[in-house]
Parts: structure tokens; sequence; C-alpha cells
């Protein structure tokens, strides 16, 4: 029987066995309408992801600007001078805690050396 | 010259042109899927998808199916990879055929044979292959889609038809390839 050569028989092969190869596809309808409706609904999507943003960004600066109330911004004269509590400073700046050395047993006034006898008038 | 249903993001394709390419892009995709139907569409969507907003701009330098198949192809490469290796692995655990060779439903004993063989070959050969063969494309059409050099495209092809030339060489009688018509 008569053989072919290498590449014409090859390639014949390939394109009549590969060609036709379909797969029912589809209707390009079906499909780019589905793909028209995922655009319009990501635009969609965008749209209202911006309006949300819009809304909380002017509700975030409403807050912020918002005015405050004149009591709390202003010294008012009247009651200063009818004010009767006063508190240093400084006590802000004190320590929390302390500790009582005086109840404390590890922390003694140590005992000085003291003695009784007088000497010409005086303690030695 | 703008066409009258071209699209509004992408003033160079009309609608009609993606119509008349949708079943060779829709084997396109089907063979990025592993012919896995239902992602083969959800494929074919998000390329249409990717044309519709502009995300992919066809600017004429090149044919519009090679552009498409293109699209295609890099959108597989990108969303679907994983998805398709999750499912691969998931039909291998499950204890399904095993799927290092997928292949598309025919009612053809030639053809079959002819199939298995191109889709046992490594992946580029495999590609150039069927997008010569069964896309119709030529050897810088298909480089350009594969995004390869031309020069790399031909060392595959070259490669690819070695192969199957040993592979199918039982299938070389003349009654064999007479059965198939």
């Amino acid at each position: 029987m008569k053989k072919r050569s290498n590449p014409d028989w090859l390639e014949e092969a390939l394109r009549r066995s590969l060609r036709d190869l379909r797969d029912d596809p589809p209707t390009f309808e079906q499909v780019f309408t589905a793909a028209e409706a995922k655009v319009a609904r990501g635009r969609r999507q965008r749209r209202t992801g911006a309006w949300v943003a819009a809304l909380a960004a002017a509700v975030v600066v409403g807050v912020a600007l918002r005015p405050t109330a004149p009591a709390d911004e202003f010294l008012i004269q009247e009651s200063m001078l009818t004010e009767t509590q006063w508190r240093a400073p400084s006590d802000t700046l004190l320590p929390s805690r302390s500790f009582d050395i005086y109840q404390e047993t590890r922390w003694t006034i140590p005992d000085w050396p003291s003695s009784t006898i007088f000497e010409e008038g005086t303690l030695l | 010259m703008r066409d009258d249903d071209a699209l509004d993001n992408n003033p160079n394709i009309a609608r009609r042109e993606l119509a008349e390419l949708h079943d060779d892009l829709f084997g396109w995709s089907l063979s990025r899927c592993d012919f896995d139907r239902v992602m083969a569409e959800d494929l074919m969507q998000q390329a249409y998808v990717e044309v519709l907003t502009g995300r992919a701009r066809f600017q004429g330098g090149s044919a519009l199916k090679t552009f498409l198949f293109g699209v295609v192809q890099n959108l597989a490469r990108s969303r679907f990879r994983r998805r398709t290796v999750r499912l691969r692995i998931l039909k291998t655990v499950a204890g399904e055929r095993p799927a290092t060779a997928p292949m598309p439903a025919t009612d053809d004993r030639f053809r079959d044979r002819v199939w298995a063989a191109v889709r046992a070959l490594p992946d580029r050969q495999r590609d150039i292959t069927e997008l010569v063969f069964c896309r119709e494309l030529t050897i810088q059409e298909a480089s350009a889609v594969m995004g390869i050099s031309v020069g790399s495209g031909r060392v595959h092809y070259d490669r690819a038809k070695k192969s199957l030339a040993v592979s199918l060489a039982d299938l070389r009688d003349d009654e064999m390839i007479g059965a198939a018509e």
C-alpha cells in the first residue's frame, strides 16, 4: 500500500481531526448579554460605593466641623468669681500611690543615738 | 473608521466581528479550561467583559482573532489557573478519571487517537499544534497568542510535528486515514 510523505500525511491528518472539533458552543448573544449585564452591575456597584463613601465622608466632616457649645468654649467671668473650690495644679502631678513610712515595718525611722546625761548644762 | 456597532470602550471592535469569532473563541476557551464547559463559558464571559470595559483594548496591531485568543489565554493564565488546578486535584482525590489528558468527546476513533496524541504533547507544543491546526492560525499568530517569539513558536511547532509523526506512525496507513473520510 502506498504511503504518503511524512509532512503531508501528518498535516492532513491533524487538520482533518482537529479542524471540526467543536463542542456545541453557547450562542454569542447568550454570553455577550451576560457579559454586558456583568459590566452594568459592576458600574452600578461602583456608583453605589462612591455614594456611600461620599455620604460617610460628609458625615465625618459634618461631625468634625460641628459648632461646640459656647459654655464649653469660653470662660465665664461670673462662674469664676463664684467658684469656692480650688485645687493646686501640682496635685495632679503627685504620684497616685505613696507609702506611709510610719506604718510600714520595713521602713522605720532609725534610732538615732541619744543621751540623757547632762554635762555642763547640755545633753551629750 | 468607526463601525456602527463598534463597542463604546473598544472602538476598533465591532459586535458583529465578535459574533463571527465566537465559536472559535469558545473552542479555545474550552481547551484552556481542560474542557470544562461551565468554566469555559465563564472564561468567555470574562473575556467579553475585558473587551467591553476597555481593560483589554484592541489597537489593530494584529488580527482581531489573535487579539481575542490572547485575551482568553492571559485570563486563563491569571484567573483560571488556580481553579483548574484545584478542580483537577479534587477530581483526582475523588477518584474520577485521571485529568492528565482531558479530551473533547467525539465519536470518531481516528480523531480521538490524533487528539489524544496532541494532548499528550508538552504544553507549548500542544498549544501551538492546536492553534495552527484546530483554530487555523499561522505560526506567527499562534506565537503572539502564546506570548512567545516567532522563533520559539517554530521550534515548538517542529518538535510537536516530529513527536506526532512518531506517536501516530501506525495511523499512516492510507486505509486508516481513509476510514475517517
